[in-house]
């Protein structure tokens, strides 16, 4: 099956990139799949590439694809009623059909209706502003754990590529089927990656022409935006949680919202040289599992980021990478491994 | 910029015929006995006991050194005549008040083997030459050549311009370049002289890894003679990554005249008898040798024993302050003289020169213009390079001159490759002229140049942009104490920027290259 991408910047021509991208796709689903297995011992990978563009996409989406598949979802579900004995203060997550709210429970009430059963009305923040919602038409309730993003999601609204249409009562507009907003609402954190934000940000308004996404888009063709699930750490836009961004500068300080949700995720993905020199010796990552994209065609940065990652590596032991992988880097691309 | 996708797609395929294909990575080794007697009986001579700590025989240590190694390295016009007799020229002037200070038997082995490099020299050139000439012609594509050195480099590009293959054969001369020429399509990367030199070269094992590891073209090729070839260059590669165990990657295919090899403790000699550090020796900085080009600079001091040149004719440096009304930090221009003061912060290129780091950002924007621009200017450099070998630099100076070039003193600083191209206008078309070029070339190749020019003006600003979006807010606090610190920006041609607040500018001037932080080991008064 081949996969093509494009810059519609560059004004330039589809083009068949299968023998790589592939390659690296399948890197991100072993990784996403193996950060679960108790005998994957692997917590440092060094990923030497050519060039870094679209290393991390395919990787993202490797993780995006996994996710999807395995149907994993973090949080607990519970019903509307339990919200009257929850904390306040804890992060619950309420879904209707295509709107999906993640709040701070500051109350929870039953009220009386006309019916006889009474509603539940929620009082919760959204990043410090009180709403009040009732629940009567809620199809799930989640309890989430400290740190999810908070916010409120219209997923029914159809977008297309980087722009958003504006939802119509229109007849004649498309809604998303059950596993669209299954895509879009799935809170199964894979990767935390942190890179250089315009450089990122170009290759997520790439499109994409990948045949094994029309099962789920009834089109094969999306943005990489679309098809990786990335949403940015320090601004959340959409009401999936499966891989995160965020610029090198704006690494988040401990005890922070944007902390803990790294702390959520399988694995932190160091997206190129400059990412690799300034955060290897990160003190949080010394128990995360940490995965650095180095580009050796950047001659002085790759010589900088080299030697933070190895000087990050003290008491690491060096593994096989590939055999633990199971996963043959293409030419090129040289991989290597360690466990703690 | 990202890459196109096309062009990563080379890449990776660049690489994948490399590890499928045997020899497409070799060194050829052929025999040169002239050069195998002149090495020799210089390695005999740079070995003898008691004499070369001596501070008083440094300079001529240093010229012998440089003979050592460019007797298996060199690629020059006219096989390197006028260098060669520009430079033994030097060695036996630099000899001669000191033979009554070194043994009898050194000075008259030394006067032997001058006697036997003047006469052999071209022909040792010659040979080199040929031999990278054939591993050129084995392919079809575009060559680029990568010297171990600048100076080796400058000359390169003039034999290359003699031989007129400018348009298929590129030299470089700066490595910094290795990051926009990714965008090129190279068939053969050539490097004349063996792994082992590259590798011993401070530093160079990060510009090594670029060119081999990146898939920068399907095919690497070595060249040198038997005597300067070692057991160890089989394994080079994988001493290119210390501490990580390297497969996947081609065998070295090595084509020798003889299997003779030279072992491990020979080639520990022979790089020790070649090394060449920063040295400041009676006609210039070493490092004007190297590549050319020193201006008269005054210094502005930085603290930390650094300091940054600059050219006595600048207008504007780069500073980084804050608004006081908004409270935003930006990258202004100051002037360096009347405006500049004690405790501004500058903002300085660290690892090259700034003019080298927009350079590459406008090529990364300028997309096929720049490699029309770029082959145009290593032509117009080529063949200046050529005339400076032909006639020596007092004749082109003066020839110059009388064409009418205003700043003519300058046509050493146009072959740096931080230079674009001559200041003034005119004299860039009488220049052109001179070497050549038709009223239609000369038109296109000014043409091509002002773009540049223009798009390095906006690469300025925009690398102006990322350094103050690239801090954080420890860099931040750093700064506002009075600290230096350092940026890179991976996006802006592998910029290294350090940000330092100003101590003190020199009055006196100091030949140096200018743009370019640079270590103060010593200020002269004298």
């Amino acid at each position: 099956m081949q996969i093509h991408i494009r810059d519609p910047k560059l004004d330039e021509p589809w083009t068949d990139v299968s023998t790589w991208f592939k390659a690296y796709i399948e890197l991100g689903i072993r990784l996403s799949k193996l950060a679960k297995s108790p005998s994957f011992k692997v917590s440092k990978l060094l990923l030497m590439v050519p060039k870094r563009e679209f290393v991390t996409a395919a990787i993202a989406l490797g993780f995006s694809i996994d996710k999807w598949l395995s149907g994993e979802q973090i949080g607990q579900e519970i019903r509307p009623e339990q919200l009257l004995n929850t904390a306040a203060g804890s992060m619950v997550r309420l879904k209707w059909r295509g709107i999906v709210w993640d709040v701070v429970l500051q109350s929870a009430i039953e009220k009386p209706n006309k019916t006889g059963s009474p509603d539940i009305e929620v009082q919760g923040r959204i990043d410090g502003r009180l709403q009040s919602l009732n629940l009567r038409t809620v199809m799930n309730v989640y309890l989430m754990p400290e740190g999810f993003p908070e916010g409120k999601h219209d997923v029914l609204t159809v977008t297309r590529g980087a722009s958003l249409v504006v939802k119509s009562k229109s007849a004649d507009l498309h809604t998303k089927n059950s596993d669209q907003l299954k895509w879009e609402t799935q809170a199964s954190p894979g990767l935390a990656i942190f890179g250089d934000v315009g450089h990122f940000q170009d290759q997520l308004e790439s499109q994409i022409e990948y045949p094994v996404l029309d099962r789920i888009f009834q089109t094969e063709r999306l943005t990489i935006g679309e098809v990786t699930r990335v949403d940015y750490l320090s601004d959340d836009k959409f009401a999936h949680f499966v891989n995160l961004f965020e610029q090198v500068s704006n690494f988040p300080k401990p005890g922070t919202k944007g902390y803990q949700k790294i702390g959520h995720c399988d694995w932190v993905l160091l997206d190129g040289n400059n990412a690799t020199a300034k955060l290897s010796a990160k003190e949080l990552f010394l128990d995360k599992r940490v995965i650095s994209v180095v580009e050796v065609g950047v001659p002085r940065s790759q010589g900088r980021a080299l030697e933070a990652f190895m000087g990050s590596l003290n008491d690491f032991m060096a593994i096989d990478a590939t055999q633990q992988l199971s996963w043959t880097p293409p030419p090129g691309t040289f991989i290597w491994g360690w466990s703690n | 910029m990202s890459m196109p996708a096309s062009r990563l797609n080379a890449l990776y395929q660049n690489a994948k015929f490399a590890l499928e294909n045997q020899a497409s990575w070799t060194l050829r080794s052929y025999s040169s006995p002239t050069g195998l007697k002149i090495n020799d009986e210089l390695k005999a001579a740079l070995f003898v006991e008691g004499v070369w700590s001596d501070e008083k025989f440094s300079e001529l240590r240093t010229l012998l050194r440089i003979t050592k190694t460019y007797n298996r390295a060199l690629l020059a016009p006219n096989n390197g005549e006028q260098f060669w007799s520009e430079h033994y020229d030097k060695i036996l002037s630099t000899l001669k008040p000191l033979k009554n200070y070194l043994p009898p038997q050194l000075v008259s082995s030394l006067e032997e083997t001058l006697d036997t490099g003047k006469n052999g020299a071209t022909d040792v050139t010659a040979l080199h030459a040929a031999e990278v000439l054939r591993l050129v012609g084995g392919v079809e594509g575009r060559v680029l050549i990568v010297p171990e050195r600048p100076k080796l480099g400058h000359l390169a590009r003039g034999w290359i311009s003699e031989i007129q293959l400018d348009e298929s054969v590129h030299v470089l001369t700066d490595m910094a370049d290795i990051r926009a020429r990714l965008f090129d399509d190279y068939d053969l990367v050539l490097m004349p002289g063996s792994p082992t030199h590259y590798i011993f070269r401070p530093n160079f094992d990060i510009y090594l890894r670029a060119l081999l590891f990146s898939g920068f073209a399907r095919k690497v090729g070595f060249v040198s003679p038997s005597w300067a070839t070692y057991k160890q260059d089989t394994h080079f590669a994988h001493k290119l990554l210390p501490g990580l165990t390297v497969s996947g990657i081609p065998e070295l295919y090595i084509e020798a005249d003889t299997s003779d090899s030279v072992d491990m403790d020979s080639a520990e000699q022979d790089l020790e008898s070649e090394d060449l550090p920063n040295y400041v020796y009676k006609f210039g900085h070493f490092e004007s040798f190297e590549s050319g080009g020193d201006q008269e600079c005054r210094l502005i001091l930085l603290g930390g024993g650094r300091a940054y040149p600059v050219e006595e004719d600048a207008k504007r440096v780069s500073v980084f302050e804050r608004n006081e009304s908004t409270g935003e930090w930006r990258v202004t221009n100051k002037h360096p003289f009347k405006e500049l003061e004690p405790g501004d912060i500058l903002v300085a290129n660290k690892d090259r020169s700034e003019k080298q780091a927009n350079r590459d950002r406008a090529a990364l924007e300028m997309g096929q213009s720049y490699f029309q621009f770029e082959t145009a200017q290593a032509k117009w450099k080529g063949r200046l390079e050529a005339k400076l070998q032909e006639i020596g630099i007092s004749n082109l100076e003066v020839t110059l001159r009388d064409a009418g070039v205003s700043k003519y003193g300058r046509v050493r600083h146009w072959l740096a490759d931080e230079a674009i191209q001559p200041g003034v206008p005119r004299d860039f078309e009488i220049t052109l002229r001179y070497l050549g070029f038709d009223q239609e070339e000369v038109s296109s190749v000014m043409a091509l140049a002002r773009k540049f020019d223009g798009h390095t003006s906006t690469a300025a600003k925009s690398a102006s942009l990322a350094i103050s979006k690239t801090l954080d807010e420890d860099d931040f606090l750093k700064l506002e104490s009075g600290q230096a610190i350092e940026v890179h920006l991976d996006d802006f041609g592998d910029a290294s920027y350090l940000l330092a607040p100003v101590q003190s500018i020199t009055e006196i001037e100091t030949l140096t290259k200018a743009s370019q932080i640079r270590r103060v080991i010593r200020i002269s008064e004298d």
